[in-house]
């Protein structure tokens, strides 16, 4: 009796939870299908479908909540007006150009427009982020409850996000069917290349697409706010991360190419995570977590290491592949040997000069300005390691920077051991961590790879840092002391500066002895042509996982100064994986190929913000995100980094003064997906 | 028992059956033909050899051992080396780096831990053997040219280059001559008849240049649609009328 009234229960609890996965399901299908348009369509794997979908929610309770507009006035501008066009916008000036480049190149793109996006927007409308906006949904009295077959209770907001989702969707399908223009897309959805050859004028196929699924993204966007918990209180482009993750695992259950499997599976997802929430058990601490945000990582995460479709897409190519255009060739290629004598002579000088005003004449904020620089080109090191070095692209360097300092935090609050021990021993975890994560993605490398690491940076961020072993215990702090070694105080700032700069020297010339060497030479060879690389005998996946681990450690060493030197653990400040990307950003833009490059990012990541933007030019700090966002689209261009990229103009521009002969360099013949210069 | 071996390979891509039940073998020191119209199947075989294709049916062997399973990887290791019909190089590395790698590769010596000792970097004497190779190619003092500023004659002398570089034990070349001058291909043909002389490794040759095969190989398959249509020593399967109809009337004719 008291067993099947159990059961009763348990099956009442289990249908319940599906009428609220639901709703949530249909936001997931809505950007799920938003993915599988535009990367069908234009090779784009847009991430910034979750910049897109918050700015289509900020715009409305911007409208709504603050300016009291009426609901249809504000759905009509924010959804059906500034979703489309920034789609629109967004393929005319940007995907439309970089039609021919990589996929990892488009994902950096995409990269730089998540950062700069919201951003954008926030500083545009001056969008006050501290307010909370009171989760409205777009339907007058959303809250109110309805119950199911007299049983179940939804609310209006949840009725209207599955039944908009639906409508959508049968729109969708009808488009597909009747139009032309729809007509259009499922053929180049369907095979992209063969429709181009034979003609389909594929230009308003794109921005159709992209002005469609940037619909999608921005009515999810809106309505995914009163039903999901995941985005808080306050409105943050931070809160779609879960939500883009699931919308990704969706589309990837469709191998990113199958609408309709990408709409199932959205609803699929959203249906499990509200089951799971259900019925994980409550007193396991690590199941207890999952029922927090965790669970769209965690299923991501699995789907792309065990969903075989992943695999078998990999393994099979594009039968037409061969008859896409070469990419473009560089403007200049190699790097000369003049350029590097003159390169390292500007720098010796230039450090020199720097050197000198910092320790006769700089304040403390200039000293830890520098000091945070240095820091910052030591973790920007492992970019370079990885990105530059390896050609591919990871998002989770910030996890083990915050690695590298915790267990550095650690080390010294719990064994009383020199933080410095503490810090070597975060860039052993890291490499371990590295390893054991990479083994599973490496294998997949480029998106699959990118989109894994993020993953995983989100689940470190949403559930392991909470671990008192992880992260630290509120009752301890999370303080760092600054470290003591062979009888030398550091505590003193330019003490302190001095050690980071002997671990940059020698970081930078363990990278170059790497770059240089056998793994390197490996490394060089996949990133020009993976298949002939292994058919010389490279095994790529073993020297991307060993690349990956060095990078980690890299960045863990990193992780640990910046602690030191901050005497804290600032978790929400230095390592949020939102920071991460645009570490990332910033990286590529100027230059992920050459030591140099990455200590240029490290000195703009810190100076610029305070010194260019609010001295000089007395503009908000957050214009860097944006500044440095839009310059990620060069990197189709210019992989080598801007600076990079300028310095060889110039430098081909003064020989042709001088020589009046072209230099070999410049002669770029037709190859080239990816040209670096590879001197230091 | 052959060097190399195919075994009744079977590939089909959505549609087409590419190869049908083919079977080719090579001996070490030996000089093999493989022709065929435009599309016959000949890229898909040696993909299929070397592991970037698996094939559907029918196995590979190598030195006795079936190695239809392995990856690309391990073939080359074993001893496979081969050139790409659309030019497959390390764009952004300079011409003797792509001869570096592949010794490096192929010596197996690395190890992280010596590259961060300094102990990886490039030894003289390895600079040295990399050259004398691009010297024997007729391309001396090109090493230090970045790769994007050859021709395609001379990429296809890096890319056979870098695999003699690995010490294979069959040379697999698709087309080598395609993008080379008359005299450029005679040297091509004796610099490979001499290493080959010195080093003993068995040679698989996709061509459409005829003469070269003619003069070059000693045995010769002909692929047709996927299927062999016939095999032997080369100078009869030249006389074919068979051949001549299927392959050589239609080359004569002007190739595709
Ligand atoms: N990856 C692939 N997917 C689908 N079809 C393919 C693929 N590779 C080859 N084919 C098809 O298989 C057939 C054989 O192609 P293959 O490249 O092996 O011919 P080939 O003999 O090398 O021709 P060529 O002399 O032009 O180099 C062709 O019809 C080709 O279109
Ligand atoms: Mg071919």
């Amino acid at each position: 009796m008291t067993t099947s009234v159990l059961a009763a229960g348990v099956l009442e609890e289990t249908i319940r939870a599906f009428f609220q996965g639901l709703p949530i399901g249909a936001g997931f299908a809505l950007v799920a299908m938003s993915f599988v348009l535009t990367y069908k369509t234009s090779g784009v794997f847009n991430l910034a479908f979750g910049a897109q979908a918050f700015i289509s929610a900020a715009a409305y309770f911007e409208l709504h909540t603050r300016r009291d507009w009426p609901i249809w006035s504000a759905v009509l501008v924010a959804v059906l007006l500034v979703a489309p066009v920034l789609g629109l916008l967004l393929e005319r000036l940007i995907f439309r150009h970089v039609h021919a480049v990589s996929a990892v190149a488009k994902l950096v793109i995409s990269l730089g427009l998540m950062v700069a996006l919201p951003e954008l927007f926030k500083l545009a409308v001056d969008y006050n982020r501290e307010q909370p906006f009171g989760a409205v949904g777009i339907i007058p009295d959303g809250t109110a409850v309805y119950r199911l077959f007299g049983r179940y209770p939804v609310t209006r907001d949840e009725i209207a996000a599955f039944a908009i989702m639906v409508a959508a969707a049968l729109a969708l399908a009808a488009l597909f069917r009747y139009s032309r223009l729809g007509l259009r897309i499922r053929a180049v959805v369907q095979s992209p290349r063969m429709t181009e050859l034979n003609g389909v004028n594929a230009d308003w196929v794109s921005s159709g697409s992209w002005m469609l699924s940037s619909l999608f993204a921005g009515l999810a966007g809106v309505l995914l706010v009163p039903t999901t918990s995941s985005l808080g209180t306050v409105l943050e482009p931070r809160g779609y991360f879960p939500i883009v993750i699931a919308a990704l695992a969706a589309a990837a259950l469709g191998r990113l190419v199958s609408l309709p499997a990408a709409m199932f599976g959205g609803l699929l997802l959203g249906v499990v995570t509200t089951e799971l929430r259900t019925h994980l058990p409550r007193d396991n601490v690590i199941l207890n977590e999952l029922r927090g945000s965790a669970l769209p990582y965690v299923m991501l995460f699995a789907i792309i290491v065990f969903w075989p479709a992943i695999r078998r897409q990999i393994a099979g190519s594009d039968p037409l592949l061969g008859v896409a255009p070469p990419p473009p060739a560089l403007a200049a290629a190699n790097r000369s040997r003049g350029m590097t004598v003159y390169t390292r002579i500007m720098a010796l000088a230039f450090f020199t000069a720097v050197g000198i005003w910092t320790f006769g004449y700089a304040n403390n904020f200039w000293i830890s300005r520098i000091t945070h620089s240095v820091i910052f080109s030591i973790i920007f090191l492992s970019i370079v390691v990885f990105t530059g070095l390896g050609g591919q692209i990871a998002l989770c360097q910030v996890t083990f920077a915050a690695i590298g300092a915790f267990t550095a935090m650690q080390f010294a609050q719990r064994w009383d051991v020199s933080v410095i021990v503490g810090m070597l021993a975060g860039a052993a975890i890291a490499a371990a961590v590295g390893a054991a994560l990479s083994v599973p993605v490496m294998r997949l490398g480029g998106i699959w790879l990118a989109i894994a690491t993020l993953a995983f940076a989100l689940f470190f961020h949403d559930v392991l840092v909470k671990y008192g072993w992880v992260g630290g215990s509120l009752f301890h702090g999370r303080g760092v002391p600054r470290p003591q070694l062979f009888g030398v105080d550091f505590s003193s700032h330019k003490n302190f500066l001095v050690l980071c700069v002997a671990v940059l020297v020698v970081v930078g010339v363990l990278v170059i002895l790497v770059r240089e060497s056998s793994t390197g030479m490996a490394l060089r060879a996949l990133r020009g042509s993976e298949t002939a690389a292994e058919s010389i005998g490279v095994v790529s996946w073993r020297s991307r996982v060993i690349v990956f681990s060095v990078s980690a450690a890299i960045a863990a060493i990193g992780g640990g100064l910046l602690a030191m030197e901050e005497k804290q653990v600032s978790y929400e400040a230095n390592y949020d994986p939102q920071i991460g990307l645009f570490w990332l950003v910033v990286v590529v833009v100027l230059g992920a190929r050459t030591v140099e490059g990455g200590i240029q990012a490290g000195v703009a990541f810190v100076i610029f913000p305070v010194l260019v933007l609010e001295r000089w030019l007395h503009l908000d700090g957050a214009w860097r995100f944006v500044l440095f966002g839009f310059a990620a689209i060069s990197f189709a261009r210019h992989p080598e980094g801007l600076l990079e990229h300028g310095k060889r103009r110039s430098q081909a521009a003064m020989q042709r003064l001088f020589t009046r002969r072209p230099p070999v360099a410049a002669a770029a013949g037709a190859g080239g997906a990816a040209g670096p210069g590879d001197e230091p | 028992m052959s060097l190399l071996a195919a075994d009744g390979i079977t590939k089909r891509f959505a549609g087409i059956t590419a190869l049908q039940g083919v079977s080719i073998a090579l001996d070490e020191g030996e000089r093999v033909g493989l022709i065929g119209p435009n599309g016959a199947g000949k890229t898909t075989l040696f993909n299929c050899l070397l592991g970037l294709l698996r094939p559907d049916a029918g196995s590979v062997s190598f030195d006795g051992r079936d190695i239809t399973r392995l990856p690309v990887y391990r073939r080359a290791r074993l001893g496979i080396g081969r050139t790409f019909q659309r030019v497959e190089l390390f764009s952004g590395s300079s011409v003797r780096d792509h001869l570096l790698f592949a010794h490096r590769i192929r010596l197996g010596t690395g190890a992280l831990w010596k590259d961060l000792l300094g102990l990886g970097l490039p030894k003289p004497a390895e600079i040295e053997r990399c050259d004398a190779l691009l010297e024997s190619l007729g391309l001396g003092g090109m090493g230090d040219e970045p790769i994007e500023a050859l021709s395609l004659g001379q990429s296809r002398l890096v890319e056979v280059a870098r695999a003699l570089m690995t010490q294979p034990r069959a040379v697999l070349l698709d087309e080598p001559s395609s993008g080379l001058d008359r005299a450029e291909t005679t040297a091509l043909a004796d610099t490979m008849a001499r290493i080959q002389a010195e080093q003993g490794f068995g040679l698989l040759l996709v061509e459409h240049d005829v003469e070269l095969v003619a003069t070059f190989t000693e045995r010769t398959y002909v692929l047709d649609f996927g299927r062999l249509i016939t095999h032997g020593p080369t100078s009869e399967v030249m006389r074919d009328p068979e051949v001549r109809a299927a392959y050589l009337g239609d080359f004569a004719a002007g190739p595709s």
